[in-house]
């Protein structure tokens, strides 16, 4: 798990570089008193306030143990990769990113001034520098507080009042609050940057740069948090299947990221076409020869094997969720699936597609929120293994590392949410789910280099047998 | 009436009922042509003979001399047969990979997949041009190179003609009876270029849908080194009798091979360069993206891992996009420089490297035009070049060009490896000819031969399969940046 960790959390590998710098950078700021000692001038355009407007001791300073309350700011000052998101772009290796990407001499390249890498290692919103307060706001801090939990001006010395407790979800959100405690609201923050939009998208020629990959997925990114700095006790007791959950609205909104996304690749004139980053990787980077004829791929680019987009049977978002899209749904992604594969070049066929996909799962997503999430129960998941082995069996389905992996998520998340609710769950279980784990993380080749490299080592047969253990083990 | 008496029955038959008839008329013609009266050019009649016609019939087998001066070593069969596999080529086909690779495209019968059979046998037209002594299971036997023509197949063999026939120009014997004149490099080398780049109008071209489905890879094509490791069941001038030489019209101290390579790599330049344009042009018309197998496989093809040479390197294009082969350049820059065009390859290149980079898997029409450019230009080298043979006195200047070129930072495998052949091959012709000893240049170059993988999959000592996995792995191995350095320190001076 460990190691397949790492390769999700592709920038964790960079903390290590930059901690002491970004500590460095982000303290001088750091306020002693209650903010409203410390008032906000006026401005009805900016909304940003800093990080350091948080930094309190009395408020979300406290300095305890990492994800205690009242310590949220010293455990995102201190533990948090997103913390260190803008020193990391002082690095040479991120200079060289942005010089290969844009063609630039390396003396140049200045990711730490470049709006495509500010968007998602400072704050989403590309009119930053008119948002921001000058006086309090600082790119340096990186990912800061606002970058998830919404520009603070208006709220930011009202926010620990009786009265803001007595104002609606709506309200709240007009002052610019984001109410991160929804899963769904919280999903939709991360994708914008994990999954990428207009304007902060990872495309082929960025990875090709040098950028590390997106993979995301919400319960694993939270699982593995080094930076949390919330109380799981308080997440249970908001839902007590927030695992499940987060898998759930985690994939929904990561789904429609992605169709909004390639929509907008598709759209745009001066956007790479075809866009690359929308198959898996290991359609093309994978080793020629060895045992001839046993390309991953079958000479084919291969789409929507992370973010799976086909509301099937086999396909991983909705296979407990079944009801939520309608057939026009079903059907246009199936078709967009089989143009992304076989016409990857008709970006005229694609656009309309993708547009209209985007839009439905927008408005479904919406509804989501309203939705009592099912849970599965074991023989469900059984039955899910069944069929998606099956498919892979007879050929409607090729196996991938992008897609097993993200079947052991789910399998992860889903025990996770049997324990969290005291359930049981054999030690063959979860021993068969953890070796399922352990070998997907063990198919990058070791060594000092292995942090972003390609599955080399991925075996599809013996995966499957994994999965068979599973089936097994499962009661 | 024809060679040794002892000769298979069948074979006999064969020849007597083949030639029989057909030898009174060639000689007729022959006779003609002594007189200065042969026939306008027209389409030759064709007919594929098998390869057991040139061998049991006693001529090209067990080096049998008759009636010297020979101009070919009599042994050809027993080589070819022992060593070539461009024998085993149809095999091939229906071998446990041929197999899986036929199911896996729905080729259905080998014997029919034409898209196989251009260049693992050969697709015959009709039957009726097909020689009883034809066996598919032959794959490229002689007269898929040598040429399917039943008029200099007899007029070589038979007793009352082979005289008259053997002291014709190379270039009668072509046009006026069908034997393809190997001899000129230009020719050869298109010949082998149809199969190992591939030829459009040839239906030759392996798709990456073939290899995706398993088909090996085509390694970078060098036509004298090719010759060479096939290995040649042919002698060097150099070898032959000097009788043979002076009907030949050649001399021992020409710089055959480094002539072939020159003339060779701008033949394949323009044979790569002419399918890359068909294909684009084809890609074009049907709103297709260029077919990957034209292009660059290991810019795909390569591990992701970071930190990588891959981010280190000057780019010249845009990261992620694929570049054209690179490889049938390289050399093909130096026959350039020796043929002394007014028109620089560098300019053409960057216009082709521009029109694969305009979007991702490149602009089909941008490719097509570009293609097109570069495949005339490498025409007026190759023709140039083959008015100019390498003498005495201009052969022993090209190690010091070659060096140079080996020199430029941080080609790809594929183009070090050209560079590495044609040092290898012109080190082996300068001591063939002028005997000099160069034992740093030997040591290094023998570095060289594994470094760079130079020993091809061919012959039939060891599995090919095996080979191919030991050069892909050096593939995968190669470092631009340390091939650099390490050429950095090959000898100075092409002299020790």
């Amino acid at each position: 798990m460990g190691r397949l960790i790492a390769q999700l959390l592709g920038f964790a590998g960079l903390i290590g570089l930059s901690t002491a710098l970004s500590s460095a950078l982000a303290s001088p700021r750091l306020l002693l008193s209650h903010p409203t000692e410390n008032p906000i001038a006026p401005n009805p355009e900016a909304s940003l306030v800093g990080a350091a407007s948080c930094s309190a001791s009395g408020c979300h300073n406290a300095n305890g143990a990492s994800g205690t309350k009242g310590s949220e700011y010293s455990t995102w000052i201190g533990a948090d990769p997103h913390a260190q998101a803008f020193a990391v772009l002082g690095t040479t290796r991120s200079k060289k990113m942005l010089a290969n990407y844009k063609g630039l001499d390396l003396v140049q390249a200045d990711p730490q001034r470049d709006p495509l890498c500010l968007s998602c290692h400072v704050h989403p919103d590309p009119e930053i520098k008119k948002k921001a307060y000058p006086d309090r706001f600082s790119v340096v801090d990186g990912v800061g507080c606002e970058a998830c939990h919404g520009g603070a001006a208006q709220w930011v010395s009202t926010h620990y009042q009786a009265s803001w407790k007595e104002l609606s979800n709506p309200e709240k959100s007009k002052l610019g609050f984001v109410d991160t405690k929804d899963l769904g609201t919280r999903a939709e923050t991360c994708v914008r940057c994990h999954v990428g939009e207009k304007g902060m998208d990872v495309n082929h020629d960025l990875l090709a740069a040098g950028h590390p990959r997106l993979r995301f997925e919400l319960s694993a990114y939270q699982a593995n948090y080094s930076g949390r700095h919330w109380r799981i006790l308080d997440e249970k007791a908001r839902q007590p299947d927030y695992e499940w959950t987060s898998w759930l609205v985690g994939q929904l909104a990561t789904t429609e990221a992605a169709l909004d996304l390639l929509s907008h690749r598709a759209s745009h004139p001066d956007a790479p076409w075809p866009e690359l980053s929308e198959y898996n990787c290991a359609s093309c980077h994978h080793r020629i020869g060895g045992d001839f004829g046993q390309s991953p791929s079958a000479g084919k680019l291969r789409f929507g094997t992370w973010n799976d987009i086909r509301p099937n049977p086999q396909s991983l978002p909705l296979a407990f969720f079944g009801g939520i899209l309608g057939d026009d749904e079903r059907k246009g992604s199936e078709s967009l699936k089989k143009l992304m594969e076989r016409e990857p070049q008709n970006r005229d066929q694609i656009r309309p597609l993708a547009q209209m996909l985007s839009q439905k799962w927008t408005n479904r997503f919406e509804k989501t929120k309203s939705f009592a999430i099912p849970v599965p129960d074991f023989g469900q998941i059984r039955e899910w293994i069944l069929a998606q082995e099956k498919a892979n069996q007879d050929g409607t389905c090729s196996p991938s590392w992008d897609k097993d992996t993200q079947s052991y998520l789910l399998l992860r998340a889903s025990i996770q949410n049997v324990k969290n609710r005291d359930g049981k769950v054999s030690p063959a279980l979860d021993k068969a789910v953890s070796d399922l784990g352990e070998e997907l993380g063990q198919a990058f080749p070791k060594g000092k280099e292995s942090i972003w490299t390609s599955p080399e080592k991925y075996q599809a047969n013996s995966v499957r047998k994994r999965f068979k253990a599973i089936q097994e083990a499962l009661p | 009436m024809i060679c040794r008496l002892d000769t298979h029955w069948r074979s006999l038959t064969v020849w007597v009922g083949v030639f029989g008839l057909a030898g009174i008329a060639l000689l007729g013609s022959l006779r003609q042509e002594a007189h200065g009266q042969g026939e306008a050019s027209k389409p030759l009649p064709k007919l594929y003979f098998g390869s057991q016609a040139c061998a049991t019939a006693g001529c090209h087998e067990k080096g049998q001399v008759a009636n010297p001066p020979l101009l070919c070593r009599g042994d050809e069969w027993d080589r070819f047969k022992a060593h070539d596999r461009h024998g085993d080529a149809y095999k091939a086909l229906t071998g446990e990979l041929g197999i899986a690779i036929l199911k896996r495209l729905n080729f259905g019968d080998p014997q029919k997949a034409k898209a196989c059979l251009a260049c693992h046998s050969v697709n015959i037209e009709k039957d009726a041009i097909k020689h009883e002594t034809f066996q598919i299971g032959e794959g490229v036997g002689c007269v898929v190179c040598h040429g399917a023509h039943e008029k200099w197949v007899g007029a070589h063999s038979l007793v009352l003609s082979r005289a008259a026939f053997r002291i014709l120009s190379r270039d009668k014997k072509e046009t006026e009876y069908g034997m393809t004149d190997l001899w000129d490099p230009a020719k050869r080398t298109a010949l082998c270029a149809s199969c190992h780049i591939g030829n459009h109008a040839e239906g030759k071209f392996v798709t990456h849908e073939m290899y995706a489905a398993g088909h090996p890879i085509l390694p970078g094509f060098e036509v004298a080194t090719f010759s060479e490791q096939m290995p040649r069941h042919w002698q060097l001038i150099r070898e032959k009798l000097p009788e043979v030489q002076k009907i030949q019209g050649h001399s021992a101290s020409e710089w055959e091979e480094s002539q072939l390579l020159l003339v060779g790599s701008a033949v394949t330049l323009r044979e790569s360069m002419r399918l890359l344009a068909k294909q684009a042009e084809s890609a074009s018309l049907k709103g297709e993206m260029l077919d990957w197998a034209l292009l660059d496989c290991i810019s795909c093809h390569h591990d992701l891992r970071l930190p990588s040479w891959r981010q280190e390197q000057a780019r010249l294009g845009k990261p992620g996009r694929v570049p054209p082969k690179n490889w049938p350049t390289t050399l093909a820059l130096l026959a350039g420089e020796w043929a002394q065009t007014r028109e620089a390859l560098g300019p053409l290149k960057s216009e082709l490297f521009a029109a694969t980079q305009a979007r991702p898997f490149g602009d089909p029409q941008k490719v097509a035009l570009a293609a097109n450019r570069m495949a005339d230009w490498a025409d007026r080298v190759a023709k140039e070049l083959s008015g100019k043979p390498l003498n005495p006195t201009i052969g022993p200047k090209l190690g010091a060009q070659l060096l140079k070129m080996g020199l430029n930072p941080s080609p790809d495998f594929d183009s070090a490896r050209q560079i590495g052949w044609a040092l290898t091959l012109y080190r082996a012709e300068e001591m063939a000819l002028l005997g000099v000893k160069r034992p740093q240049w030997d040591s290094f170059l023998g570095e060289a031969k594994t470094r760079l993988a130079l020993k091809l999959p061919f012959g039939r000592s060891g599995s090919p399969a095996e080979r191919n996995k030991e050069i892909l792995a050096q593939q995968y191995a190669f470092d631009p940046e340390n091939f650099f350095r390490w050429m950095q320190n090959a000898p100075k001076v092409w002299k020790d």
